[in-house]
């Protein structure tokens, strides 16, 4: 067996009629972080529900640190931790207070939960907070104390579901540092996200699923190749303008697309950009807004689904041939 | 294999045994009853009852009192059920909170004993209806309650009435972990809550319902723990209604404990 700490083959999960996901694999090697991207609804969760014994897989294998989670629930539940997408802390009580009974449920003195909940609420930043019920805690704070409370005892594995959904840009950038940490120390992190840039900053590798299905599997480069690193858009909120700059900026960029009410153009830099403006200005098209910026998962889903420039499906397309 | 960092012994975080079962009821029944015992909570507990006591004795007492009927020894019985049900139905909507917030499932994926979260859940709800019984019980002895049965009948009493809660517990805690929508919780549960005390011996004795529905009446679990509780503090016929209300509650511990097992199981 190689040292595969997530092994992911074939699952199957339905409710009812309806398949959350068909047939999802992948691996994750120890010590590395993989990051699980997808839309809302494409799955995440129920991968992780049955990576974490809380689903039992309708068909596949998973096996968590060796142990499968069928076979062996125990032996899986000793070795991962577990933070979901809501922050599963008690609100009633303190920061110092949860962080002190998630290590006794895992067998702590109550000397040693105590050290440790300092320790922790130290690292995380809210030793000041710490004695403060968690209801008076910001968003991020509850993120940080979740986070911490799934380190009480530290295991190999490490599961994270959207752990900065919600969140303002300082607790991302806190809570990536945190995962960073982890990584180096050795800890196997697999997180899901429906931020591109999220797993791009963390993840050696990147699994994209859609419909409950795998449609992408690489590196954060190789995935970004085929989006292009950045995008040119053009906002016209006038649909019959949006056409004609379409028709004009394909004359020259054959990949532009329409989504949501601009033109967009994969690739090219702030000169593209430029050039797009004057383009537009000699046709006589003025522009709401015109943006350079990042891809979004939405690009990447373009791209990979095939939706994306000239394809059939695509609606700028469609509403051509109709007229 | 590589385990990564801080890797855990199997025996620290192994989860089985009675032991952990216990150990761990207790810490999570610790959590449960700190969020419970606040004031306001505290209060609810022990004022509320006491307001249907003292509100349907202010009411009926003339009414029962001329049927030949001593209210003041009928009615505690009624009221301590009534409330047992209440605390039930409350028991479902705070799992269901924990399951919304996240907090079963996290448990859930712990290395922790599979019971202990329906254990603790019970373990304080116990806790929160012996402050209600008890208080019920103080209030109505003031007005005319008494047990013939001396100190033990009392011990019988608020034991009976415990056992009905913690029964009813895990069936209302199975629907709660069944749903992640306290609010659907506790307005589905309470909607056969009433008629279920309404429909039995609770408020009035059998023989007062119409003819048609006498039957339903006579055989509910409900009434069966009326009578048990009426007839230990009476000192009357004990035996065969204890016994009666013994079964009832035996039967609903072997159906509802496999519902709460099914449902933390599936809950996520």
């Amino acid at each position: 067996m190689n040292d595969a700490m997530i092994d992911v083959e074939g699952l199957r999960k339905s409710f009812g009629k309806k398949a959350a996901v068909q047939d999802v694999s992948f691996t994750v090697p120890g010590g590395t972080v993989l990051g699980l991207l997808g839309p809302n609804g494409a799955g995440k969760t129920t991968v992780i529900n049955c990576l974490s014994t809380l689903l039992r897989p309708d068909a596949g294998r998973v096996t968590v640190a060796g142990h499968d989670v069928l076979r062996d629930p125990a032996g899986v539940r000793a070795s991962i931790a577990l933070t979901g997408q809501f922050a599963a802390v008690d609100q009633v009580l303190t920061g110092r207070q949860n962080l002190v009974l998630f290590g006794r449920l895992l067998r702590l003195s109550r000397r040693e939960a105590g050290e440790r909940a300092t320790e922790l609420l130290s690292r995380f930043d809210l030793l000041e907070a710490g004695d403060k019920a968690v209801k008076e805690y910001s968003g991020g704070m509850r993120r940080r104390l979740d986070l911490a409370a799934a380190l009480v005892v530290p295991r190999p594995v490490l599961v994270l579901d959207e752990p900065t959904t919600g969140l303002d840009p300082r607790s991302r950038h806190a809570l990536w540092r945190v995962v960073r940490d982890l990584r180096v120390s050795g800890t196997t992190v697999l997180l899901t996200t429906q931020y591109l840039e999220e797993a791009d900053r963390l993840a050696d590798a990147i699994v994209v699923i859609d419909k409950g299905r795998v449609i992408a599997t690489g590196t954060p480069d190789e995935l970004k190749d085929k989006v292009g690193t950045t995008m040119c858009e053009v906002r016209l909120d006038d649909d019959a303008a949006r056409e004609r700059a379409l028709a004009v900026l394909r004359g020259q960029w054959t990949d532009a697309t329409e989504s949501d009410g601009a033109v967009v153009v994969p690739g090219g830099d702030a000169r593209t950009l430029t050039e797009i403006v004057r383009r537009l200005a000699d046709t006589g098209i003025e522009a709401d807004n015109v943006a350079l910026r990042r891809p979004t998962l939405d690009d990447v889903f373009f791209a990979l689904t095939g939706r994306g420039a000239g394809a059939p499906g695509n609606p700028g397309e469609v509403a051509r041939a109709v007229r | 294999m590589s385990v990564g960092a801080g890797p855990v012994p199997a025996a620290v975080l192994a989860e089985g045994g009675a032991a952990s079962l216990l150990r761990q009821s207790a810490l999570l029944a610790g959590r449960n009853l700190r969020v419970a015992l606040s004031v306001p909570t505290v209060v609810g507990m022990v004022v509320s009852p006491l307001l249907f006591y003292f509100g349907f004795l202010a009411v009926f007492r003339k009414m029962f009192q001329a049927h030949g009927i001593d209210f003041g020894q009928y009615l505690p019985p009624a009221i301590v059920v009534m409330w047992a049900t209440f605390t039930a139905v409350s028991a479902a909507v705070l799992l269901s909170r924990d399951r919304r917030g996240g907090m079963v499932a996290r448990l859930r994926s712990m290395p922790v004993h599979g019971g202990a979260v329906v254990t603790a859940r019970l373990a304080s709800d116990g806790v929160r209806a012996l402050i209600s019984v008890c208080a019920v019980v103080a209030a109505a002895h003031l007005t005319g309650f008494r047990f013939a049965t001396g100190p033990l009948g009392a011990v019988a009493f608020v034991l009976l009435a415990l056992a009905f809660l913690l029964v009813l517990a895990l069936g209302t805690g199975a629907a709660g972990l069944a749903s992640s929508q306290p609010e659907t919780v506790g307005s589905t549960l309470h909607m056969p809550a009433m008629p279920l005390l309404m429909l039995s011996t609770a408020f009035a004795p059998a023989s007062s319902f119409p003819a048609w529905v006498r039957p339903v009446v006579e055989l509910s679990p409900v009434s069966a723990v009326v009578d048990a509780l009426r007839a230990v503090a009476d000192g009357t016929g004990v035996a065969g209604a204890v016994l009666r209300a013994c079964v009832w509650l035996a039967v609903l511990l072997v159906v509802f404990s496999r519902a709460a097992t099914r449902a933390y199981r599936r809950a996520t």
